[in-house]
């Protein structure tokens, strides 16, 4: 039996068939091996049936009873609000169309790789449902970056994951499904770096060119911070009801075994460090990830289908035919550090002020990754007096000739990846994350003759902020008045969301509402409802918002309530296998894409006039400031 | 000594800013360790590079750029020249006995060349300028015009055939030249130089704060997207520059500069491809006629070189620069030629031009420039030449 073969409302019969119906589905259809990949597990090979499947459930939101575990309105937060579900659309929009001429390269073409960040680049492996193949496979396509990119496809979970038993299988077992693990601070983080920083062999790479042609900077990224920034569609493991539920019966003892298993599953007692622990895992993630991506394209040994993957730059028409080494320079680009190039010039700058490692003006690799490990964040205190003597032979490799050398530089980058792993096999983030105060201290030091760029900075101030909100609430004191005017500042200086703030459901970024209108603004032009209350509920929602509420019964007013139901109503019908990406794609919504993207081009040219701005002289002071009001330990 | 800032080209050396290039560029520890007024390195450009045997009782690194560094050492002409029997000695009479002879405009151009462009062995390369070495971008109308003359320059000008024009061709065929032999020197492995050696680039190709939307983002060349691209100060006005733009040398010339730029905006540039590249295009230079007798009216010259196309232009900010440069040494010699009121119509838009290619204050690179907006300023003096 396949999915296929169930008409219509499958889904409900798989839910009253639970785990007998989850049983048959394993043992459907071998997924062909479209993956570029050695790995032959699920989420390596399993189908991917589209966001049409998720909207069926995930869409209206669920009361705030003990049983609720998901929101359920995670289509509609990722649909509406999420720059995530718009990742295709900046390929085919303008400044995809213009840098794909610049390149050279249709940027929508899947041997481009610009789409194994921008979507789900596995057409070969699409669960088509007995429908056109063509059309399935452009609707998957202009999903962008959907709920299958990071949950991992859903051909073989789909089923067993709405099983009442569903809440007491192990990660692992979810896993064996091909359900990722974003629940896992360590997976998460590596799940989000994968593209935001990079990962060579699955063809995720920004290179050089890339960013000439206009693609814009990749930020620094703390995941803490980052999962805060986007709109949630989750909630933190502490409030989420079921947890609070059975926390409650262990407390009363009236908890069942099974009960008391589950809350141990996902480390609910240590489900108020949640943020921090992320920030640890950030610290040694983000530097893995970027030594690896240094590793493995200074490695020239690649060959076949996989040199185009971990060197995009091959498929330009300038560089066709090359080898590699003879293109070292252009791939040293895409890991060196952009703002040590690319700043405005300055008599007695600060960088000369500073001082250099070895020769000056040799690139050195992206610094802001090393930041908070630097300071020893997520090491314990070997690895803290280790990690110099393991960074350094990389600063030597940069040093020894201009882009440095690729041999040394392979050696010493695989070197320290290797080290790194062992310190993330080693580390315990959960209980690290319980020394709150000790994290704050290592993250406010100022080591000597230290300028971080704009980016390490905004990466340090991130970590700061989240660590002292859970600090301030664990320990349950008012936070220092001092303290929330320096975040205050940071966070309008490095565009960074509040992390004290008390409602993490709901934001109310400027840009996100004006994204938000328009989008269903297109819904509109989908639907054109003739309907007048339908039409001043969509305006209720276009203003308001639905999509970042934590439940329903959060917004006490009935307006709310009343218009929610045909407003999610239509969204199911217009959006129905993504169909909106596509509307947008048609000539005659041009403009309404347009206008999406001069919301995202605004919001990326605030960011880098406050780079511009941006002392680290004066980043420092602050630090020490903040330092100095921290609790005696 | 006093006006000239040849004659405090030492002091810089003592200078905490030349102490602080120092330690970054040897990598010393400490300050107090730089002693660049002692770096035979600096001190080549920054004073007269004497070798101990030959220096005089008097003689004083503190000098600076003193008077022997370009006039040649005096031991052997000290004693006459300031005797009648002098003048009447041919230059290369004078010569013989160590005495440069700088009236040759060529000659005194390498010379300023030697340290402005550089010679390969005290090279000011993207080490030194990184270490905070202001960087070198030579042109030898205007720097003639900046530095305050111990001679009669007027005089001088008035005997050159074009003026400033002459003056501005002749310093762009020999800056050219020059800095094909530095690159080179650079790109020869048996000399060790760092390559690919960046300063061979455009400097504010990467050295721009990021903005958005970016100018730079809007050009379709012929080079990959974030390459390099090359010799946009030395190279960018050369065609102008020489006698017979379209004489076979120099067609010849030209397409070898063309391929030399290919290699050197490659990823990574052959470094032998470039040495016998480099070296082929300073020995064409050499055989053009590098003192250009132009016949061309300088009316011509000016309205000719305001319509070079606009891509080699206002793309780079060094390009445009030496456009202005150029322009600017041509206008200045019709000025200097012309009896009638000045064109202040003309004058105007140059002046206009020139404030777009200004580097804002406590800045070192053109932050705000504009290719775009340079071009439109460039419309506007070219409706001034079409109005005549």
């Amino acid at each position: 039996m396949s999915l296929g073969s169930i008409p219509g409302k499958w889904w409900i019969i798989s839910l009253l068939g639970g785990t007998l119906l989850a049983g048959s589905l394993l043992g459907g259809a071998q997924a062909p091996n479209a993956a570029p990949t050695a790995e032959k597990d699920a989420y390596h090979t399993a189908l991917f049936t589209g966001s049409s499947t998720c909207i069926r459930c995930h869409v209206i939101p669920q009361g705030a009873g003990s049983e609720n575990y998901v929101l359920l309105n995670e289509y509609v937060t990722w649909r509406l609000s999420d720059k995530h579900s718009l990742a295709y659309l900046a390929l085919a929009g303008s400044r995809g169309t213009r840098m794909g001429e610049l390149l050279g390269q249709d940027v929508k073409k899947s041997e481009t790789g610009c789409m194994n960040c921008h979507t789900l680049n596995f057409p070969d492996r699409f669960k088509k449902d007995g429908l056109d193949d063509a059309l399935k496979t452009t609707e998957l396509l202009s999903e962008g970056v959907s709920c299958e990119s990071c949950h991992g496809p859903a051909e073989k979970w789909i089923g067993p994951h709405f099983d009442t038993t569903w809440r007491g299988k192990t990660p692992q077992q979810k896993y064996e499904l091909g359900m990722y693990d974003v629940r896992n601070p360590v997976e998460r983080s590596k799940l989000c770096v994968s593209c935001h920083i990079g990962k060579a062999d699955e063809g995720k790479v920004v290179t050089h060119a890339m960013y000439a042609a206009g693609h814009p900077p990749l930020p620094s990224i703390e995941i803490a911070t980052f999962s805060d920034q986007m709109p949630h569609h989750w909630r933190l493991p502490a409030d989420v009801p079921f947890f609070q539920g059975l926390a409650q019966r262990v407390q009363a003892g009236t908890a069942t075994p099974a009960q008391k298993n589950i809350l141990d599953l996902y480390h609910f007692s240590d489900a108020k460090t949640f943020q921090s622990q992320l920030v640890l895992s950030t610290s040694l993630l983000t530097l893995q990830a970027e030594l690896k991506l240094v590793a493995d394209r200074s490695n020239f040994q690649h060959a076949g289908a996989a040199r185009l993957r971990v060197w995009p730059e091959l498929g330009m028409k300038e560089f066709a035919g090359s080898q590699p080494p003879s293109l070292w320079p252009q791939l040293a680009l895409a890991h060196s550090d952009c703002l040590g190039c690319h700043h405005e010039l300055r008599p007695a700058g600060w960088r000369q002020v500073r001082g250099y490692t070895g020769a000056p003006g040799r690139p050195q690799i992206e610094p802001w990754p090393l930041t908070l490990t630097a300071r020893g964040v997520g090491l314990d205190l070997t690895a803290r007096k280790d990690l110099p003597s393991k960074m350094e032979p990389l600063t030597t490799a940069c040093n020894r000739q201009p882009f440095g050398a690729p041999d040394a530089l392979h050696k010493s980058a695989a070197a320290a990846e290797r080290w790194l792993d062992h310190q993330l096999l080693a580390s315990n983030v959960r209980e690290e994350a319980k020394e709150s105060l000790a994290i704050l201290r290592l993250l406010c030091s100022v080591p000597l003759n230290d300028y971080p760029n704009y980016d390490s900075a905004r990466q340090l101030a991130a970590a700061i902020e989240v660590v002292y909100a859970d600090f301030v609430k664990i320990k349950a004191i008012t936070a220092d008045d001092e303290i929330r005017k320096s975040f205050a500042a940071w966070n309008e200086q490095f565009e960074l969301p509040d992390p004290g703030r008390k409602d993490h459901y709901v934001s109310a970024d400027q840009a996100r509402i004006e994204r938000r209108k328009l989008l269903i603004r297109a819904l509109y032009q989908q639907q054109k409802p003739a309907d007048t209350k339908l039409q001043s509920a969509l305006d209720y929602f276009a203003e308001h918002g639905i999509v970042e509420s934590k439940d329903s019964a959060d917004k006490e007013s009935k307006a709310f309530a009343e218009a929610i139901e045909p407003f999610l109503r239509i969204m199911v019908k217009a959006t129905d296998g993504s169909t909106l990406n596509l509307a947008l794609l048609q000539e005659k919504n041009q403009e309404l894409l347009l206008q999406l993207e001069s919301i995202n081009e605004k919001q990326n040219a605030a960011m880098l006039n406050k780079m511009r701005a941006y002392d680290p002289q004066q980043f420092m002071a602050t630090l020490k400031k903040i330092a100095d009001r921290l609790p005696a330990p | 000594m006093i006006h000239d800032k040849h004659g405090h080209a030492y002091a810089a050396l003592l200078s905490e800013r030349s102490r602080k290039i120092e330690q970054n560029y040897l990598h010393l520890k400490s300050i107090d360790e730089a002693h660049p007024e002692r770096d035979a390195s600096c001190l080549y450009c920054h004073s007269v590079d004497t070798p101990a045997a030959i220096r005089g009782e008097r003689w004083a690194t503190a000098d600076g750029v003193g008077c022997e560094r370009c006039h040649g050492a005096a031991r052997d002409w000290i004693g006459e020249h300031f005797l009648a029997a002098w003048k009447h000695k041919s230059p290369a009479e004078k010569q013989a006995c160590g005495f440069a002879p700088l009236q040759n405009l060529e000659v005194r151009a390498g010379l300023c060349a030697d340290c402005h462009v550089g010679s390969g062995k005290f090279d000011v390369n993207h080490d030194l300028i990184a270490a905070g070495h202001p960087r070198l971008n030579f042109e030898l109308a205007s720097y003639q015009a900046l530095m305050p003359p111990h001679w009669n320059y007027h005089q001088e000008l008035a005997s050159y055939p074009d003026g400033d024009a002459h003056v501005w061709s002749v310093g762009q065929v020999v800056s050219a030249r020059e800095a094909l032999k530095l690159l080179a020197f650079r790109a020869d492995p048996q000399n060790n130089r760092p390559w690919p050696e960046f300063a061979e680039y455009d400097c504010y190709a990467c050295h721009h704060s990021f903005e958005l939307p970016s100018n730079r983002q809007r050009r379709i060349g012929a080079q990959a997207p974030g390459s390099f691209p090359w010799g946009t100060w030395y190279f960018a006005m050369l065609p102008q520059a020489l006698q017979a733009p379209r004489s076979e040398q120099s067609t010849n010339l030209q397409a070898a500069l063309m391929n030399l730029r290919a290699e050197m905006q490659k990823p990574l540039p052959n470094q032998h491809t470039v040495v016998d590249q480099a070296r082929s295009a300073a020995t064409l230079l050499n055989t053009l006629p590098s003192h250009a007798n132009w016949k061309m009216p300088l009316q011509q010259r000016f309205v000719d070189m305001a319509k070079t196309d606009s891509k080699t232009i206002a793309e780079y900010w060094d390009s445009a620069a030496q456009w202005y440069l150029g322009l600017a040494a041509i206008h200045q010699a019709i000025a200097n030629r012309s009896a009638g009121p000045a064109e202040t119509d003309v004058r105007a838009a140059l002046v206009k031009l020139r404030e777009q290619l200004w580097f804002p204050p406590g800045y070192d690179s053109p932050r705000n420039y504009d290719a775009k907006r340079f071009e439109t300023q460039r419309n506007d003096l070219l409706q001034h030449l079409g109005g005549k």
